[in-house]
């Protein structure tokens, strides 16, 4: 039964909707703006022309750098809460970090907005302090949609390692510094492996959330800073270039799901009991 | 002072946990190559001494020094000190060998040298065979073998056991307890035990360090502590006593009689001792040290007259407790002289005043 309402969600969401329509179209043709039930394989070569290739590379980087930032914010605080935090304030700690997550995606994106624009909050701040040497154009570049992302999903990051963390004993470390270990072999040596499950879990996580966006590349990000998924929506809905956009559909289906099988063995319900 | 010639010194330490006083200016010098138990009940500190000298936590005031050097603000791993912890704190993630090569490996040893040495350790405490198990297929005193292995294989100086036996079932314990006096007569390092079993401290221990509410109350050997317990809390923890309170009423050469809060008034041998007449005093009467009899009294015994209130056989001896009028005293009696003992039947508690314990006045 458990086991069999997901399946069912499945299979109704994803896999009659993937093979009636979605890999069908992505043989058919294009004729104008009619779709012809031709195989070809025309939309799946076009994919390899130079401006959707690079998107793909986009894609991937911004996934990258979302997922390595998220790490590098989240595992010094899901350590810090779980070791640091007297035991009474932990949970309002863990509170605190994902409540951001539960509020609106949309509003959390206009917020960025009125922060980064120019002339926004945060030049407002920098100006105060005497400091416009600073200023720096952030919004409607990459490095605006990175942080748009970072601030979403890393959230789901802090989960997935904090509930790791929560398997490490205090005698652990204590026990590695009594051998002799300082501060970075501890790190290497004890806590990374002990939370690799975390670790690799939340890195799914984010990389696959960030790899499907394309809301926050077109609100935060610039014209060339685009993603896949922002192509795939401009064939259904600008375009009208159904077995195109089909094509690439399947192709990044193709890709996350190739991720999930290589660390499929990380992927337990488990990480996500808090 | 002079703290090169002791294993570990702990000068003035005091720690405070927000309003809980954990050590309260305790200082201890450790003489190199002695068993040391640290023995208290829970909360007395002892553990919290151990993690001060192995480094896990910072004093508030006061130093310590291993081998005549400051390591107050030393990190537990620049510290040549090993700990065998109370949960074992074996890394899950790795099998006994590499657990055991641990501390070899962060201090750059060769590939065959920690092959070579984790076997001899291993081979120590007799878990040779088990070098590729992970720390969840072991038993309890199997971690704890290997837990001791990972410690030793580094010969620290000074070995530190944060109550290693308690998770242990007695009969184990008990047989652990002479193995790890057994290795460290082999070894002779120093080792610092906690516990709070006073059977465990008596024991092993070469020396036992007597803990209550953050101070030490007590150093010395077990016999010592036995035999003079310093206070009536040091006597009530080390084996089992009678503690009395009472007044000093009559003063006879080298002997005292003293008005019991338990209804009687006892004879107390006072030889060296400056007691006058009138003052408070807190003795101890060892329950083995007691007699019961129906009516006579043998050469060199005194008494005191009671009634069998309750007796509980506890195996090779039976403890009888004796209503003596306003309080209650507990004799324990060997099994064979137990025989004729009935509730309620009159009795005569016979003792010998040299083996009535005057504590403090």
């Amino acid at each position: 039964m458990f086991i069999s309402i997901p399946v069912a969600f499945l299979v109704v969401f994803m896999i009659i909707p993937s093979f009636f329509t979605l890999i069908p179209y992505s043989f058919y043709r294009l004729e104008g703006l009619v779709v012809v039930p031709e195989f070809t394989l025309e939309n799946y070569m076009r994919f390899f022309k130079p401006i959707y290739f690079s998107t793909l590379v986009r894609t991937l980087g911004y996934s990258v750098a979302a997922t390595i930032l998220s790490f590098i914010i989240m595992y010094p605080l899901a350590y810090y809460i779980w070791f640091k935090v007297p035991k009474e304030k932990r949970d309002l700690y863990v509170l605190l970090v994902i409540v951001p997550y539960w509020a609106g995606f949309l509003a959390r994106m206009y917020g960025w907005i009125v922060l980064l624009r120019g002339e926004g909050f945060i030049d407002g701040v920098l100006s105060f302090l005497g400091l416009e040497w600073l200023f720096i154009e952030i919004l409607y570049t990459p490095i605006a949609v990175i942080i748009g992302f970072v601030h979403v999903y890393s959230p789901l990051m802090f989960l997935a390692i904090y509930s790791s963390m929560r398997n490490v004993e205090k005698s652990y470390i204590d026990a590695a510094s009594d051998l002799g270990a300082g501060p970075l072999k501890i790190f290497t040596n004890i806590l990374l492996p002990l939370t690799k499950p975390g670790v690799i879990a939340g890195s799914i996580i984010v990389f696959v959330l960030v790899f499907g966006s394309f809301v926050t590349p077109a609100l935060l990000g610039g014209p060339g800073d685009i993603m896949l998924g922002n192509i795939i929506e401009r064939q259904f809905k600008q375009t009208i270039d159904w077995p195109f956009g089909s094509a690439l559909a399947v192709l990044m289906i193709m890709i996350v799901l190739s991720i999930l099988i290589v660390f499929r063995r990380y992927l337990t319900t488990r990480v996500f009991v808090i | 002072m002079n703290t090169s010639s002791y294993s570990v010194v702990v000068d003035n330490v005091s720690k405070r946990f927000r309003d809980h006083i954990a050590l309260d200016r305790v200082s201890l010098s450790i003489e190199k190559g002695k068993f040391i138990v640290i023995l208290g009940p829970s909360g007395a500190g002892k553990s919290t001494l151990l993690k001060i000298i192995a480094g896990f936590e910072k004093p508030d005031s006061g130093k310590v020094y291993l081998e005549g050097e400051d390591v107050t603000n030393k990190p537990p791993y620049k510290r040549n000190v090993n700990t065998v912890f109370q949960n074992y704190a074996l890394f899950p993630h790795m099998t006994v060998f590499d657990n055991v090569a641990f501390g070899l490996r962060m201090k750059g040893y060769s590939r065959d040298e920690i092959a070579r040495k984790v076997k001899w350790a291993l081979d120590l405490v007799n878990m040779g065979s088990h070098i590729n198990k992970y720390p969840t297929q072991l038993s309890g005193g199997e971690q704890q073998r290997v837990a001791l292995a990972r410690a030793l294989v580094n010969e620290p100086p000074v070995l530190l056991l944060d109550e290693p036996l308690g998770q242990l079932d007695l009969k184990l314990r008990r047989r652990m307890q002479r193995e790890l006096k057994d290795l460290q007569r082999k070894l002779g390092s120093t080792f610092i035990h906690v516990t709070h079993d006073q059977e465990e401290a008596m024991s092993m221990a070469d020396i036992i360090v007597v803990m209550n509410r953050g101070k030490i109350l007590q150093v010395g050997t077990p016999e010592e502590i036995y035999e003079n317990p310093s206070s009536g809390f040091v006597a009530d923890f080390i084996g089992e006593a009678n503690i009395l309170k009472g007044v000093v009423r009559d003063i006879d050469r080298n002997s005292i009689t003293i008005e019991t809060d338990r209804g009687f008034s006892i004879r107390a041998d006072s030889s060296g001792k400056d007691i006058d007449v009138g003052s408070n005093i807190i003795i101890a009467i060892r329950p083995e040290e007691l007699m019961l009899s129906r009516s006579e009294v043998p050469e060199g015994y005194r008494h005191i007259d009671g009634v069998v209130r309750d007796y509980i056989f506890m195996g090779s001896f039976v403890d009888c407790y004796i209503d003596t009028g306003s309080g209650e005293l507990r004799v324990r009696l060997p099994k064979g002289e137990a025989f004729w003992i009935e509730r309620r039947a009159r009795v005569k508690v016979l003792y010998r005043p040299d083996r009535v314990r005057i504590l403090s006045q």
